[in-house]
């Protein structure tokens, strides 16, 4: 065998064992990556309302007035306006203290008002964190999030774990790259019939190509998303700034420095917010502002991506004028090419820069890789299915690929009840947690049955699942058809019949499996 | 002088033996350890050489943005290659500079 050849058998075991290694890491990575790409539709679809009236409106200004006089004025040190739940605005006022689990965090009081009528709907004292992030509808939405971006694993440890499945499947893709020779030709590859050896390396390769581009560049701004904050900031503190982390982030992030602490009055707010929006070309998400109530007050509004663009806006404004003062950068003050390509980063990895057409690419593509992991651990499996140390490897793939997405779907069911019950942060892990060990303890049960029932079964029990949950959503109050065909309701709309629409695929598919059954066996 | 003039080739010579007695054990240690701790030390010595630009912080940013990059890099290149004996005097020489700006970054 020719140095070439050693070289190029070397790059596919290379591929093949930094898959495989974290294969299940991966899985679960890319197929709740794949899904948390519509986060903000799934929290509407769960919500049961579309928020049809804008959350910064006419009375805005007026509200943050009112409730501003009645917190401490200590607690004016950040002010964060945001949604809420139900449509309402959600204002906190709060200043640093120390926390329970280390460091400082804002610590202050957080209303939520109806926006249009400023009446109050609930108030809460505690740490941002706990005040802000508190929104029923976004249970389940904020768990596949957090279970994508760091596997539930506290700290910067889940990020560090992340980020290095985003290095393999970059391994993977660059080696992928290296030992395809006919990358053209193989994009056009059709599967050869039979489930024999061949077959599962046409399915793998038709995947993998397509996808390929698509992998580089999910993995390089994933692993960049992981490490940039666990990682590179006290790397780069370390050298370029002596251990300093906080002037590191003073330098990188831009933070602003209050000038003035003179008690001022503030300019008008809803005059300010029109402005910003007519500015960005695009609607106000969230506002911050600083040192409420003083002369050297700033206000921040961060804008969604405008029609056309690439990345999102913040603005920064004189909170005591209404003066405009800078377009913020991601990093740093001034405009750079290094926070052009960090703010490229997100947008990259969200597909959320054109709207749904870009959402709907994301998807398809990052199904097409999740279905890649599913391919090449099924040809890993298929070449070594003679060695007893990977005897029960198919099995375990079986439950791992069919289970999860059930696992997911249970979940689904459980926060829309919980959201009626009780309190779905609470419901939603704990039913995760017993839904993934149900699956595992009913692929140990069913050992001795072949795999194909074992298939059979976890695909039909996720495609019913999946088609039963747009009527969960009904039965828990959830928006009618009508109802949100009328109020734009887009977001209920796509979710359900994308639910309905995979779990045919999955009955179908079940079915196909089955019919094809006995005219496989012979050829076997 | 010549003593000295013989040193990198005598260095070259001796690494070449080792990586030849055990290849495969030597391209593990540098496609794991050695690669992590090579980007690792691109992404803290990169900002001493790179222009910090209009901004002031393209040269913080940039190495950042390349790490997940280079570890990858750093990996497929020993497993890829034909000649490990070039990869290791590289990785070595890489590692030597960079933990060289790295050290004149802090005492300055």
């Amino acid at each position: 065998m020719s140095a070439a050849n050693h070289a190029t058998k070397r790059l596919v075991a290379l591929h093949g064992w930094s898959a495989t290694l974290l294969a299940i890491l991966l899985y679960v990575v890319m197929l709740t990556g794949t899904i948390v790409v519509l986060d903000n539709e799934l929290t509407d679809w769960s919500a049961g309302h579309t928020d049809r009236a804008p959350l910064f409106g006419p009375r805005t200004d007026q509200i943050v007035t009112r409730f501003a006089a009645q917190v401490p004025p200590e607690m004016h040190d950040h002010v964060f306006l945001s949604q809420g739940s139900n449509g309402t605005l959600s204002l906190f006022f709060g200043t640093d203290q120390p926390h329970p689990d280390g460091g400082t965090a804002q610590f202050g009081r957080g209303f939520l008002v109806n926006p249009q009528t400023g009446v109050l709907q609930s108030a809460r004292a505690g740490f941002f964190s706990d005040v802000v992030s508190h929104r029923p509808e976004r249970a389940f939405s904020h768990f596949l999030v957090d279970l994508h971006v760091q596997l539930h694993v506290p700290g910067r440890w889940g990020l560090y774990m992340t980020g290095i499945l985003g290095v393999t499947m970059l391994v993977a893709a660059i080696t992928g790259v290296l030992i395809h020779k006919h990358i053209i030709r193989d994009l056009f590859t059709t599967e050869r019939p039979g489930a024999r050896l061949v077959s599962f390396r046409d399915r793998h390769t038709l995947a993998g190509v397509w996808s390929l581009p698509f992998a580089v560049l999910l993995s390089f701004t994933g692993a960049f998303l992981s490490f940039a904050i666990s990682l590179g900031l006290p790397v780069v503190a370390l050298v370029a700034f002596g251990g300093d982390q906080d002037l590191a982030i003073a330098t990188v992030l831009g933070e602003p420095t209050t000038t003035n602490a003179t008690v001022a009055a503030m300019a008008d707010l809803t005059t300010l917010f029109a402005d910003a929006t007519l500015r960005a070309g695009a609607p106000i998400g969230t506002t911050e502002i600083h040192d409420y109530g003083t002369a050297g007050a700033v206000v921040t509004t961060f804008h969604g991506i405008a029609d056309g663009a690439l990345i999102p806006t913040t603005l920064d404004y004189n909170g005591a004028t209404g003066e405009f003062l800078d377009r913020r950068q991601i990093v740093g003050t001034e405009p750079s090419a290094g926070s052009v390509l960090a703010s490229l980063m997100a947008p990259l990895h969200f597909g959320n820069f054109a709207g749904w057409w870009s959402r709907i690419i994301w998807v398809g593509l990052g199904a097409a890789m999740t279905y890649t992991i599913v391919t090449g651990m099924q040809l890993w499996l298929r070449r070594r299915e003679n060695e007893p140390a990977w005897q029960h490897g198919a099995r375990a793939l079986s439950v791992v690929a069919w289970g999860l997405p059930l696992v997911i779907v249970i979940t689904g069911h459980a926060s829309l009840v919980a959201l009626l019950t009780g309190d779905p942060e609470a419901v939603v892990p704990r039913v995760f947690i017993a839904g993934c060990l149900a699956v595992l303890a009913y692929g140990a049960f069913t050992l001795k049955q072949p795999l194909d029932s074992l298939n059979r079964m976890l695909g039909l029990a996720t495609g019913i699942g999946l088609l039963l949950l747009p009527v969960t959503r009904l039965q828990t109050g959830g928006l009618s058809w009508g109802e949100a065909l009328m109020w734009r309701g887009d977001s209920v709309l796509v979710i359900d019949v994308t639910c309905l629409a995979l779990g045919l695929i999955c009955l179908l598919a079940v079915r196909r499996k089955r019919a094809a059954q006995p005219a496989a066996a012979p050829a076997e | 002088m010549q003593a000295l003039g013989t040193l990198p080739r005598r260095g070259q010579h001796w690494i070449t033996t080792r990586i030849d007695r055990q290849p495969t054990r030597w391209r593990w240690i540098l496609a794991g350890p050695v690669a992590f701790i090579l980007s690792i030390l691109a992404m803290a010595g990169l900002p001493t050489v790179l222009p910090a630009g209009a901004g002031g912080v393209n040269h913080l940013v940039l190495p950042v943005v390349l790490f997940p990059l280079l570890w990858s890099s750093f990996i497929v290149w020993p497993v890829a290659s034909t000649a490990l004996p070039r990869v290791a005097t590289t990785y070595l020489g890489l590692g030597a500079l960079l933990l060289t700006l790295i050290t004149l970054s802090f005492l300055t």
